[in-house]
């Protein structure tokens, strides 16, 4: 069943198109990256799912709802952590996720939603305007996980969050995922949705230019994914017969080989091993979504128009 | 239930704030001098009520004030800030969310306007050594109902400009026409409509005299000049100059509402 349904959604604002015809299915219980640089109108799509703003054209809706007049029960469901949002600077954090437990109609312990989101007991009944940009989205966090929603739409969820906040983010939406919600994550960073999002699309000048699972776009943009096996007796051995493998270097006690399906990865190895050598450490360097928005772009400035949308699901 | 839950936050957040304090210390420094120092001439040619009265109703341009700053910051200071994202993110309805908003920051006003207003209350009892305690409270009811009617109007505008500063600056506009430029701006153009002609001078002078016409009605459509009306009308309650305060305490909110309803909220 579709969460997320937009269909042909356009959003003018005066002679400016925001979004333009976006077409986009999300299921129940995926993780979707929503990937773009900073002015691609990732935040507008949001705001149109969300009821904040109204479509020019087209259908957004969510839960079957549609999104603009039947906001209310879009969010009854929906965990949000807003773009340019700010909480109440003199009530504390504790205060806060209260708020969000009596609007959404939930009974959650504040206690451990903060504990959750990693923001320290001592605190917890501090006004949250002396708090840091980590601290206020850590809070803000914790009022959109409030009521176990069935959506949580992240909005550069990541803002203000050192790498261990990330990695604790990582953990909580890995966490509502295994309980069946749906994640709507939203970032121009693009290696902050790997390893956390089923599929992605990214969004370009309010259009959707790709969309598909991480790997997926890897092999549809040719990215190369680069193994390195340190062996200990280094034999002969061929790896031109396995899809994928476009090249491979042996130098010294090392092995390199590139390939461009991330399948073949594990052929690479085996074939390793049936030569009789035995890896003693094997790295692999996947092409980070940065490479691949960066060939994405450039590919499309270099061709001069759209490129195909081998991987679009 | 949700809007009360939004007004708990508005006081919560409210009486932690040092704006109201200052304004209700705005209020009572402001009226207390002048009730003090009020001239001997009045005080010694009317009678208890009146002086009561007169005292009491010296607290208006503070009143409004107060009631302008509490009621235009009061959606569009979350608009601005983004923290109305954050409850319109919640299922809480536009409708929870305005109501509740006006709930709590009318309520705050209440408090802002009866904290500042004793201090008043105790100095005409100084001043004139006596107090007539039926007039004090008529005098405060109406500062309050002075007080929610331009509340109710900055809150309007609140709900549908994009920045306090043009929240402030239309309500401070709509002020200074209610008080300044109202008869010239309003009573004599409507008149002049009608009845094709400007009005006599003395048609102008609606509070004193209790006729039923048509300047002396649109005068007391200006909350300023219904204030006053209803105050002067010592012993007989200006009914329609109360109703008037009670239009503009209610209506402008309401048709707030109806535009808030309808509008995007963007970061």
């Amino acid at each position: 069943m579709s969460v997320i349904s937009l269909r042909d959604v356009t959003k003018r604002y005066g002679e400016t198109t925001a979004v333009d015809g976006l077409d986009l299915t999300v299921e129940e219980g995926e993780a979707y990256g929503f990937l773009g640089p900073n002015g691609a109108g990732k935040s507008t799509t949001i705001n149109v799912l969300l009821g904040f703003a109204k479509a020019t054209d087209g259908s957004a809706e969510v839960f079957g709802h549609d999104a603009w007049s039947d906001a209310t029960a879009v969010r009854e469901r929906t965990g949000i952590l807003p773009e340019g949002y700010d909480l109440y600077g003199r009530l504390t954090a504790r205060e806060h996720i209260e708020l969000a437990n009596d609007l959404q109609g939930a009974d959650d312990d504040p206690d451990a939603v903060l504990e959750r989101v990693g923001l320290d007991p001592e605190d917890r009944d501090r006004r949250v305007g002396g708090f840091s940009t980590g601290m206020t989205q850590r809070t803000a966090l914790g009022m959109a996980l409030v009521g176990e929603p069935d959506l949580l739409v992240l909005d550069e969820p990541s803002s203000g969050l050192d790498p261990n906040g990330m990695a604790e983010l990582r953990e909580i939406v890995g966490e509502e995922l295994d309980r069946g919600a749906t994640v709507f994550f939203s970032s121009h960073i693009l290696d902050q949705v790997e390893g956390v999002c089923d599929r992605v699309g990214i969004l370009r000048d309010g259009e959707l230019i790709a969309e598909d699972t991480v790997d997926g776009l890897r092999t549809s943009m040719g990215a190369e994914s680069r193994i390195e096996l340190r062996v200990d007796d280094l034999q002969p051995v061929e790896f031109d017969d396995i899809a994928g493998v476009t090249g491979h270097t042996v130098a010294e006690s090392t092995v390199r080989v590139s390939v461009t399906d991330p399948g073949a990865k594990a052929d690479v190895i085996r074939r390793v091993e049936d030569a009789g050598m035995e890896a003693s450490d094997v790295k692999i360097r996947d092409a980070s979504l940065e490479d691949l928005f960066a060939a994405y772009t450039e590919r499309e400035g270099a061709e001069g128009k759209r490129p195909a949308m081998e991987g679009r699901a | 239930m949700k809007a009360l839950t939004v007004a708990r936050k508005e006081l919560r957040d409210g009486r932690r704030s040092p704006l109201p304090w200052a304004l209700a210390a705005l209020v009572a420094v402001y009226v207390v001098p002048l009730t003090i120092r009020f001239p001997e001439q009045v005080v010694s040619t009317v009678d208890l009520e009146r002086q009561t009265t007169i005292m009491l109703a010296a607290a208006e341009r503070p009143v409004v004030f107060a009631s302008i700053l509490i009621g235009a910051l009061s959606v569009v200071g979350e608009r601005e800030s983004g923290s109305l994202r954050v409850l319109l993110g919640s299922s809480a309805t536009r409708r929870d969310v305005v109501a509740g908003k006006l709930l709590g920051r009318g309520a705050l006003l209440i408090g802002v306007l009866l904290v500042g207003l004793t201090p008043i209350v105790a100095s005409v009892y100084v001043r004139v050594g006596a107090i007539s305690l039926p007039d004090a409270l008529l005098g405060t009811v109406l500062n309050l109902l002075l007080g929610l009617a331009y509340f109710g109007v900055a809150a309007e505008i609140s709900t549908v400009v994009n920045t306090r500063l043009r929240a402030l600056a239309l309500s401070l506009g709509a002020y200074l026409l209610f008080s300044e430029f109202w008869a010239q701006a309003v009573v004599v153009p409507v008149y002049r409509l009608v009845h094709g002609s400007p009005p006599p001078g003395i048609a102008l002078e609606f509070a004193l005299i209790p006729t039923i016409d048509l300047p002396r009605v649109l005068q007391r459509v200006s909350p300023n000049n219904a204030h006053i009306a209803a105050n002067y009308f010592n012993g007989v309650v200006d009914w329609f100059a109360v109703a008037m305060l009670v239009f503009w305490a209610a209506v402008p909110v309401g048709v707030g509402y109806l535009r808030f309803r309808r509008q995007e909220v963007t970061a």
